[in-house]
């Protein structure tokens, strides 16, 4: 029962990430390889609010949004004006740049050691410490971000996203600046992802850096496209199946030495096939191209 | 101190060299950044090293073999995935997505298969090193330097020399006129991944006699290649083994005042900086024709 509470928490937990990942790239159409980053962000400043200063959770939500979305912000201005293929590559560098600085920066993340001993939190008198607990947590989280998300999408501003994705030109000539309303929507992406990362690092009560490289990120962008670009509920579906597809390993009897593998195996032919044969994905608007 | 990086910065930026010689000929094919490239250095390193170290194969044939391999794969994924996507009309993104998600399985079955340690080749396989000019050269930083220029050389010739080369620029700029004028498009694609992917297996090779190699380094070999295929432009082969030599020689030259474990992060930082000062040339030089 454990094990079903755990597994559910993880697919509400990326469903939030995918979710927020869709603002980016489905609706923006800004294709971002650096989402992990900013879950990364958020995972290891609730590391170091809660173990250094005892920060109450929702302060820590708080302050990694910002510091994700400052982080956003950042990336957005210093690739503006990039498309498509450009935009991912610059974003996959920073996507690894920011793998190079959890790695090496010892005095502030512990580099490779990582950060252990992450203490539970508690939110208003509530210890959050079961299984239940985490799930109940992860699945405000999650509602939320699909809320807050398709609030966006429904509104003036998702309406304005939308031509800029379709038409930047077309965007321009009925007045909206495409560069502004996209660095927007990355930025509310990002501030969108790293409460997840906090909630990972006291749920996991452990954070490295090998939790947030660009596989992770791959493995969120396919949650997308797999759920399909564009829907509402498309991400949800798709961290369903990513999450609990692999599960069906352990009835392979894979020796544990190669089931990490072997869901990387998956995850990349998934995205391969995808492309390939279904690029709307399960329930998408668009092509996820 | 100073010649030792000057030398090690020279070495290294030959092998990135090679990754952009490599990546520039897949470039050249299919006109867009292939980051499944990357997986022909991978396999070449793999089997080198099993080819070695397992059935203690000797070293010429082993590399022909391995070399081999790469090129295979290079016009296998070309033949199974690249054009089934560029016949479907997929954009660039796309066939970056698929290109992603090719590499990141094929490196994950390297690592189920070998395992996600470092496979290297011992130093006292590669010989013993030399002075050169007060500073110290292995015979692999020898290597690289010789395989960069030789290759370097002989593929400029071969592009700007002979009647293939003119077919692939002719394909490259134009791929639909090159049709209509009888040029077999596929052929010539096809030889110009096989020879990338060659180059590329040279330089898995030589990393195993040099920092090793792990499955991950498939996707930093990509990354790599296109950063100094970016940085040197892509009009012609000379400005990308250039950029390779600057971007090794800077790595260098940053370790006075930066640790040694910061030096990949120049690599990646240079590429945005690179996207965001070049924007409006690469857009016309990769985006524009990649979409056509």
């Amino acid at each position: 029962m454990n094990h079903a509470i755990h597994l559910l928490t993880l697919v509400l937990l990326y469903s939030g990430l995918a979710s927020s990942l869709e603002l980016a790239y489905g609706r923006a159409g800004l294709l971002s390889l650096v989402h992990a980053g900013f879950y990364g962000v958020g995972a290891y400043t609730a590391a170091l609010l809660s173990r250094g200063m005892g920060t109450p959770l929702l302060v820590e939500f708080v302050i990694a949004s910002a510091t994700a979305a400052a982080l956003g912000g950042g990336v957005a201005l210093a690739t503006s004006r990039l498309r498509g293929e450009a935009f991912a590559f610059a974003t996959l560098a920073v996507q690894m740049i920011l793998g190079a600085v959890l790695i090496n920066w010892n005095g502030l993340t512990r580099g490779p050691l990582g950060i252990t001993a992450i203490p539970r939190p508690q939110i208003a008198g509530w210890q959050v410490d079961s299984q239940l607990d985490f799930l109940l947590l992860t699945l405000t989280y999650s509602a939320l971000v699909h809320l807050l998300v398709w609030r966006a999408a429904e509104s003036p501003f998702g309406r304005a996203l939308h031509v800029v994705r379709e038409d930047p030109l077309w965007a321009r000539a009925l007045g909206k600046d495409p560069e502004r309303l996209q660095r927007a929507a990355f930025v509310f992406s990002a501030a969108l992802a790293a409460p997840a990362g906090v909630i990972y690092a006291h749920k996991v009560t452990y954070v490295d850096p090998t939790s947030f490289t660009i596989l992770e990120s791959v493995m969120i962008l396919s949650m997308v496209i797999l759920g399909g670009v564009g829907s509402r509920l498309g991400p949800a579906l798709g961290a369903g199946v990513i999450v609990l597809i692999p599960e069906g390993l352990r009835f392979v009897g894979l020796p544990s030495s190669i089931a990490a593998d072997a869901k990387q195996i998956i995850y990349g032919f998934a995205l391969l096939v995808l492309i390939l044969l279904r690029p709307r994905g399960l329930m998408g608007r668009y092509d996820a191209e | 101190m100073v010649k030792q990086l000057l030398l090690n910065g020279l070495a290294t930026g030959a092998g990135y060299s090679l990754l952009g010689i490599g990546f520039y000929l897949f470039f050249m094919a299919d006109r867009f950044l292939n980051i499944a490239a990357g997986a022909s250095y991978l396999l070449a390193a793999y089997s080198y090293f099993t080819l070695r170290i397992a059935f203690e194969v000797a070293h010429v044939p082993s590399g022909v073999v391995a070399v081999l391999i790469g090129s295979g794969w290079a016009i296998a994924q070309r033949r199974i995935v690249v054009l089934p996507l560029r016949r479907r009309g997929t954009t660039a993104s796309g066939l970056l997505l698929g290109t992603l998600g090719l590499l990141i399985a094929i490196q994950a079955a390297t690592a189920a298969a070998f395992g996600t340690d470092w496979k290297g080749l011992a130093a006292a396989e590669s010989g013993k090193p030399y002075m050169f000019l007060g500073a110290v050269l292995q015979p692999v930083q020898l290597a690289y330097i010789i395989c960069a220029s030789a290759l370097g050389a002989l593929i400029w010739l071969v592009l700007s020399h002979t009647f293939w080369g003119t077919q692939l620029r002719a394909c490259a700029s134009d791929s639909s006129l090159a049709a209509v004028l009888g040029i077999p498009a596929w052929l010539v694609g096809t030889a110009a991944v096989a020879l990338g992917g060659f180059v590329l297996g040279i330089a898995g090779i030589l990393t195993l006699y040099d920092q090793g190699v792990e499955p991950i380094r498939g996707f930093e070999a990509s990354l790599t290649g296109v950063v100094t295929m970016i940085v040197g432009g892509t009009k012609s082969l000379p400005p990308i083994l250039l950029s390779g030599v600057v971007i090794g020689l800077l790595q260098q030259m940053i370790l006075l005042v930066l640790p040694s474990q910061w030096q990949t992060a120049i690599i990646y930082a240079a590429l945005i900086v690179v996207l965001a000062a070049r924007r409006r040339e690469l857009r016309h030089e990769f985006w524009a024709r990649a979409e056509a």
